[in-house]
C-alpha cells in the first residue's frame, strides 16, 4: 500500500468529505491543507487540498501523498500521470439529490447555476458514463464504487469493504463510528444534503468543465459526420 | 510597380469568397458548360487556376494557412484532433489555439476593418477590427459571434452555423433542404452585412459545398443517380451567388475566391492505423480498442487523421517506448513500408514527408513525424475500430491536396500557386506588405 495514492472522487456533494472522514477516522493519513477552517455550516472541516486543482500544470505533489489518501473530483482524474498507481474509491449518489444539493449551496450563497437541473443531470449522467468508461481502461488505476445511501444505511458493511480495498490496514469500527444516521437524518430535514458542504465556486467550475466535455462530444459527433475519427 | 497599375490605390478593400472544397476542375468545367454562366464571364475577365492545398489537405489546416499566411509549423493546427501527450485523451484545437495572426488582425492593426462569415476554424470568436461568424467546428451561435450585435442579427434572421451531416445517413431529402437551407441563410447574412458595414476587407466562406461533396459527390458523375439533378442545381445556384455578390463589387476592387482542398470519388477509405497494427507498429491492449486509451506501451507509431504519423516516443508519451537513437531508423523503415502499400494490386501512397521536408517554426515539436499524400481515389483514415485494412461508407468524396481553386478578377501569371499564398496576397492588396509571412504574394 506504501507506494499506491489513494484518492476520493466524485461529483461534489456525493459524499467525498464523508468518505475523508471515515478514511481518517480509520487510521488513514489524509492529506489536506486546512485553507478553510471548519465552520458552522462545517464542523468536521473541508478534506479539501488547493494544489489538487493544479494537478494539469503541476503534478509534483503527487510525490508526497504516496501511501496516503486526497480528495479529488471527478473531472480531474484524468490528468493523474499515467506513471503512478492509484486506488479510487468513487462515491456514488443519486444523480437528483447532487444537483439538488448543489443549487441550495448555490442559492444560499446568492447564486444559482443557469443551466436547467434536467440538464445538468444529462450532462453529469454522460460525464460519470464517460470517466467510468475511461477508469475501466485505465491499468494504473483501481476503483471502488459506493453509493453515499447504502453507506448510510450499511456502514457496516461499506467499511468492510474499504479496509479490504485498502489492503486491510484500517480500523473497521471507527469508520462506521463516523456515520451518525442521526445526524444525517437532522440534516435531511433542513437541506436534503447530510454531506459536508462544498465551495459554490467549486460546483460552478465543475459546472464549466462537464459542460466543455459535452461540447466535446459535440465537436467528435461532427467530425465523426464527415468521416474523421 | 506593376500591382499599382493594376488597381487604383485609392480604393484598398478586398473581397475574398471561399468555395470549402471545390476543385477548380469541377468550376472550370461548369464554366464551360454553361452551368455556371456568372462564373465563365468571371473565368474571361480574370484567372481561374488550379491551386495546392496544405498539407493534410483538411479544412482546419488549409483555412489556418490562408487566414495566416504561415505554414503549419507556424500556425499550430495540423489537423482537427490531437492526442493529448499526457494522457491519450483527444483534444480539438480551435481558433485560440492558433499560434500566429489572421490576416484580418494584421489588417486591424493598419486600421483596416473586416467582415469575415464562416471561415472554418475560428470558433469561438475573438474580438476583431470588424465583425467576425465562425465556420466548422462552431458549436453555439453566441460563441461564434463577435460583436454581440453580430449575434443578435444573426440570431433574428435564423442564421445557421453549418449543415447537419448526420442526417446524409438516413434522410438524404432532409440533408439536401439542409444544404440548401444553410445556404440561403448564409447568402442572406452575407449580403446584409456586405451592404450594410463599413469593411475594407470582406471575407466569407461557402462551406455547403464541403458537405454536399462528401455524401453526393457520386450524385455528380452518375447522371442517373437521384441527387443528380439536385447536385447540378445547387451550383446553378450558387453562380447566381457568385454573380450577385460580383456586382456589387466596385469594377477596380480585387474580388478572390478560393478553396481550401480539391475532392476526388472514393475508390477505397484506408485505415492506416489497421495498415500500422499489421506491420506491428501499433499494438493495442485489448482486442476491440475504443480509445487510444487502450494503446500499448509497446506501440511504436499511430495516426491520426487524416493521415498524420507519430512516432511513439519515450520522451513524449507517457508509455512511449521509442527512443531518439531508434527515431531516424524507425521513420525511414516506417516510409518504406507505407510507399509499399497496395490496394488490388494498386499502391496507395503517392507521398511520405518527414515533419522537417514541410514544416518550420514554433510549432515544430508538435508536428506529426510523418505525413502521407494518397494517390487520388484512396481516402486515408485514422480510425482505430475498424479490422479491415479498407472499406467503403457512405462518404463517396474524398479530399485532394491538388486541384483545390484559386480565382482572382485579373489577368495574372498563375504559376504554381498554394493557399499558403493568398492571405499574403490580400494584404498586398490592402498596400500591407508583411515579410515575414511564409506565403508569396500572387500579384
Amino acid at each position: 500500500m506504501s507506494d499506491v495514492i489513494a484518492i476520493v472522487s466524485g461529483l461534489p456533494r456525493s459524499g467525498t468529505s464523508m468518505m475523508m472522514k471515515m478514511l481518517e477516522a480509520g487510521g488513514m493519513e489524509v492529506v489536506v491543507d486546512n485553507l478553510r477552517e471548519a465552520d458552522e455550516d462545517n464542523p468536521m472541516g473541508y478534506y479539501e487540498l488547493e494544489t489538487v486543482k493544479q494537478i494539469k500544470g503541476d503534478a509534483s505533489w503527487l510525490n508526497s501523498v504516496q501511501g496516503k489518501v486526497v480528495k479529488m473530483v471527478s473531472m480531474l482524474l484524468y490528468d493523474l500521470p499515467l506513471h503512478k498507481n492509484y486506488k479510487v474509491i468513487f462515491m456514488l449518489r443519486k444523480m437528483e439529490e447532487i444537483i439538488a444539493s448543489q443549487q441550495k449551496m448555490l442559492e444560499r450563497k446568492g447564486d444559482r447555476n443557469v443551466t436547467d437541473d434536467e440538464e445538468m443531470i444529462k450532462l453529469y449522467n454522460t460525464h460519470i458514463q464517460k470517466i467510468e468508461k475511461w477508469l475501466q481502461q485505465q491499468e494504473n488505476i483501481e476503483v471502488l464504487y459506493l453509493n453515499y445511501k447504502d453507506i448510510i444505511e450499511n456502514p457496516h458493511k461499506n467499511a468492510q469493504m474499504i479496509n479490504k480495498f485498502l489492503n486491510n490496514t484500517l480500523n473497521v469500527e471507527k469508520m462506521v463510528q463516523t456515520v451518525d444516521k442521526s445526524l444525517y437524518r437532522q440534516r435531511s430535514a433542513n437541506d436534503n444534503n447530510p454531506d459536508i458542504p462544498t465551495r459554490e465556486q467549486d460546483i460552478k467550475d465543475i459546472h464549466e468543465i462537464v459542460k466543455k466535455e459535452h461540447d466535446q462530444e459535440k465537436i467528435e459527433a461532427q467530425l465523426r459526420s464527415l468521416g474523421y475519427m | 510597380m506593376v500591382f499599382k497599375k493594376l488597381f487604383k490605390k485609392r480604393e484598398n478593400k478586398v473581397v475574398v469568397l471561399g468555395l470549402d472544397g471545390v476543385p477548380y476542375s469541377l468550376l472550370s468545367k461548369f464554366a464551360d458548360e454553361g452551368i455556371m454562366p456568372n462564373l465563365s464571364k468571371l473565368k474571361e475577365q480574370g484567372t481561374l487556376c488550379s491551386m495546392t492545398a496544405s498539407i493534410p489537405e483538411v479544412s482546419s489546416t488549409s483555412w489556418s494557412t490562408f487566414m495566416t499566411g504561415v505554414n503549419p509549423g507556424r500556425h499550430g493546427i495540423y489537423g482537427f484532433m490531437e492526442l493529448q501527450r499526457e494522457n491519450y485523451l483527444w483534444r480539438f484545437p480551435n481558433f485560440l489555439d492558433l499560434k500566429s495572426k489572421t490576416i484580418w488582425e494584421v489588417a486591424g492593426e493598419h486600421d483596416k476593418k473586416s467582415i469575415v462569415i464562416n471561415i472554418p476554424s475560428t470558433y469561438p470568436a475573438k474580438p476583431l477590427n470588424g465583425m467576425l461568424v465562425a465556420g466548422f467546428v462552431a458549436l453555439d451561435l453566441k460563441k461564434a459571434s463577435y460583436p454581440d450585435s453580430m449575434y443578435q442579427y444573426l440570431n433574428n434572421i435564423g442564421y445557421r452555423l453549418d449543415v447537419d451531416a448526420s442526417k446524409a445517413v438516413k434522410f438524404v431529402d432532409e440533408f439536401c433542404d439542409d444544404i440548401l437551407q444553410t445556404f440561403k441563410k448564409r447568402v442572406e447574412a452575407i449580403n446584409y452585412l456586405y451592404d450594410s458595414e463599413e469593411w475594407d476587407i470582406f471575407i466569407a466562406a461557402i462551406t455547403e459545398t464541403d458537405r454536399l461533396h462528401h455524401y453526393l459527390w457520386i450524385a455528380l458523375e452518375d447522371s442517373s443517380h437521384p441527387k443528380h439533378d439536385f447536385f447540378i442545381n445547387f451550383y446553378v445556384e450558387l453562380d447566381k451567388f457568385i454573380g450577385a455578390l460580383y456586382k456589387k463589387v466596385d469594377s477596380d476592387m480585387p474580388f478572390i475566391m478560393l478553396s481550401d482542398h480539391g475532392f476526388t470519388t472514393i475508390k477505397k477509405e484506408v485505415y492506416l492505423n489497421v495498415f500500422l497494427h499489421e506491420k506491428e507498429y501499433l499494438k493495442f491492449k485489448t482486442s476491440n480498442p475504443e480509445s487510444f486509451s487502450d494503446i500499448d506501451g509497446s506501440s511504436l507509431a499511430f495516426v491520426l487523421d487524416p493521415s498524420r504519423i507519430y512516432l511513439h516516443m519515450k520522451d513524449k508519451y507517457p508509455y512511449g517506448c521509442v527512443d531518439s537513437n531508434s527515431y531516424e531508423k524507425l521513420r525511414n523503415t516506417l516510409k518504406a513500408d507505407l510507399l509499399s502499400l497496395s490496394v488490388d494490386g494498386e499502391r496507395v501512397i503517392k507521398g511520405v514527408y518527414f515533419k522537417e521536408d514541410i514544416y518550420s517554426g514554433e510549432c515544430f515539436s508538435d508536428a506529426p513525424d510523418l505525413v502521407v499524400l494518397p494517390y487520388e481515389g484512396y481516402d486515408l483514415k485514422g480510425s482505430i475500430t475498424k479490422n479491415e485494412l479498407t472499406g467503403k461508407t457512405l462518404l463517396t468524396g474524398g479530399h485532394t491536396r491538388e486541384n483545390a481553386t484559386f480565382y482572382i478578377n485579373r489577368k495574372i501569371n498563375c504559376k504554381n500557386p498554394n493557399i499558403i499564398d493568398v492571405g499574403v496576397t490580400i494584404l498586398r492588396l490592402l498596400d500591407i506588405d508583411i515579410y515575414n509571412l511564409d506565403g508569396k504574394p500572387l500579384i
